[in-house]
């Protein structure tokens, strides 16, 4: 492409342009990553003082540990449950802004406030709303509190599946909103001319067309929401218990609170080999989808 | 037939009152809540309106808290990372579309994929790292870190409004000699400013609403952000149980800069958000 003095030059450009960004982004991703990797296989807890080679010590101990365990399962829980929600919600809320209304432009400011705000504010406003003696669920008869409350089990589940679901779907509506924007309005026509009926139009044309784009930010989304932290910690803290523990709070609590800095690398480790095999099967489905189109 | 129309925008209009209940009740809660007296907070079933709405709960925050602290370090923190991100994700976004190199494309996808690293293991090594280099506690370290968390989206959106930009004008500007870092801040830059804008208002917003690097870096008032303050004052607690009169109105405060955004610069936020899914 480039040769002699126009390739030296062209190089240390692109070096001045690209080496800050890249790495400023290795360094706080790659290194760390590796270092938590080597530290998962060390016994380093600052409480009892050690700080030596373990072999697979801590995920054998991981195996063992009921909280552990159970906060995989809830973490697997809480995204499934939380995408299923986001993605029927997001493509609804899409069609409702999709539709030419005076409303329309009111919807779409109000529709980013959800996201707009700070998770951890979000996840104190619906702690607050869902504040079984004092919040809004005082309103209420005492069966249908008991659904989403932060002091029971199933309903601090269901309390901070719902307050996720509500913090992300903006996003996904935004997303799907645009992909239903770039269909081309002749296609319609020609369907209606045609005399296709609403439905039929929607499940023909609309899905098939917006179908790699909502796979995308599906897979995207879960792969995100198997590191969710914040909505967790601002909510309930993992409790009541462990009802609510996510892997990502479990390992800030083994790190910061129990020092135990071996042991909540190895769980880290664990999420991370989660999030691959979901990537990884995620971005199969979505170039095979691609390749059928 | 028109009958049928008709219930059918009824229809239509009732989903969308529903759609704002939805996304706005939760506010109005908390906004409600932040003007009520600590007495009438904790009463069942509650108030549906402040009777007596009072200020006391904000006056109250600015006693209990360094909040003015709190504010001058979250604008610190947000504008920096910011104006950072967007001024290395353009340079980099630069090179990678328009000069050929080897490799440009494994780069940026090593880029996305670092995405999906998730932040929590990141955290214990750079602590280490960052508490030698003296980096805890410094509004530097907490943008270089929400710098980098940016950096991927931001390179990927401002690639695409580069892209729109006509290759004959930098073209022209070799012939007149110009040198390439001429044309990059003199032709492209002013070319992409709406994506530049757009970036540093979706950047804001993130780095505003950042939790946890702060929440690790930031130990002290002297770099503490907002979102790290509502952490803390929902674990302490007060002989009412928590202090809901307090965080309401900190919350209150905190969501009111990325809400004003959203309604002034709308236009500007969702070309920057579905720029990246536009081909």
């Amino acid at each position: 492409m480039y040769k002699g003095k126009r390739l030296v030059k062209t190089t240390i450009t692109v070096l001045i342009l690209l080496l800050p960004a890249v790495i400023l982004r290795l360094f706080t991703s790659l290194y760390p990553f590796l270092r938590t990797a080597y530290i998962s296989f060390k016994d380093y807890d600052i409480s009892r003082g050690t700080n030596f080679f373990n072999g697979i010590g801590n995920y054998i101990r991981i195996t063992k540990d009921i909280v552990v365990v159970n906060s995989i399962s809830f973490t697997v829980l809480f995204v499934v449950l939380s995408t299923i929600g986001e993605v029927f919600l997001g493509l609804i809320v899409a069609l409702i802004l999709n539709s030419r209304s005076k409303f329309q432009k009111v919807g779409r400011t109000v529709n980013l406030i959800p996201w707009a705000i700070a998770p951890i504010a979000g996840a104190l406003i619906f702690r607050w709303l869902f504040d079984s003696e004092w919040g809004f669920a005082g309103f209420f008869p005492e069966f249908i509190t008991n659904f989403v409350s932060t002091s029971s089990f199933w309903g601090a589940r269901n309390a901070v599946i719902l307050a996720n679901i509500w913090r992300n779907v903006p996003f996904m509506a935004v997303i799907f909103l645009a992909s239903l924007q770039s269909i081309p309005s002749e296609i319609y026509e020609a369907a209606k001319v045609d005399g296709a009926n609403y439905l039929q139009i929607f499940r023909n044309i609309t899905i098939p067309l917006i179908k790699p784009m909502v796979t995308i930010v599906t897979i995207l989304y879960i792969i995100w929401q198997l590191a969710a932290f914040d909505i967790i910690y601002g909510m309930t803290g993992g409790g009541p218990g462990y009802a609510t523990e996510v892997l990502s709070h479990k390992v800030y609590i083994s790190t910061f609170s129990g020092l135990n800095f071996g042991y909540a690398a190895a769980i880290g480790m664990v999420l991370f080999v989660i999030v691959s095999v979901v990537g990884i099967i995620g971005f199969t489905i979505w170039r095979k989808q691609e390749v059928t189109l | 037939m028109r009958k049928n129309t008709y219930t059918i925008t009824i229809i239509k209009i009732i989903i969308f009152i529903i759609f704002i209940v939805v996304c706005l009740l939760p506010l109005y809660w908390l906004i409600k809540s932040s003007f009520t007296t600590e007495i009438n907070m904790y009463r069942s079933p509650p108030e549906l309106f402040p009777l007596f709405p009072v200020f006391r709960n904000y006056i109250k925050l600015f006693e209990r808290i360094p909040f003015f602290r709190y504010l001058v370090n979250s604008l610190i923190i947000s504008i920096g990372s910011g104006v950072v991100s967007v001024f290395f994700g353009f340079l980099a976004a630069y090179a990678l579309t328009r000069i050929k190199f080897r490799g440009s494309n494994i780069i940026l996808i090593v880029l996305l994929l670092s995405t999906a690293l998730p932040q929590i293991l990141t955290l214990f090594p750079l602590f280490e790292l960052f508490n030698r280099l003296k980096l805890v506690n410094t509004y530097h370290g907490v943008i270089i870190l929400i710098t980098s968390l940016l950096l991927p989206f931001t390179i990927w959106i401002m690639i695409s409004f580069i892209r729109q930009v006509p290759y004959e004008i930098e073209e022209a500007a070799i012939v007149d000699g110009a040198s390439q870092f001429t044309i990059i801040m003199r032709i492209v830059f002013p070319l992409v400013l709406p994506g530049i804008a757009s970036m540093m208002i979706l950047n804001f917003i993130s780095s505003w609403n950042e939790l946890l690097y702060p929440l690790i870096f930031t130990t002290t008032f002297v770099a503490k952000p907002f979102s790290v303050a509502l952490g803390e004052i929902i674990f302490a607690s007060s002989s009412f149980g928590r202090p809901w009169d307090l965080i309401t109105a900190l919350t209150t405060i905190m969501i009111i800069p990325p809400i004003l955004l959203i309604i002034f610069f709308q236009r500007y936020i969702i070309s920057g958000l579905t720029r990246g899914s536009i081909k």
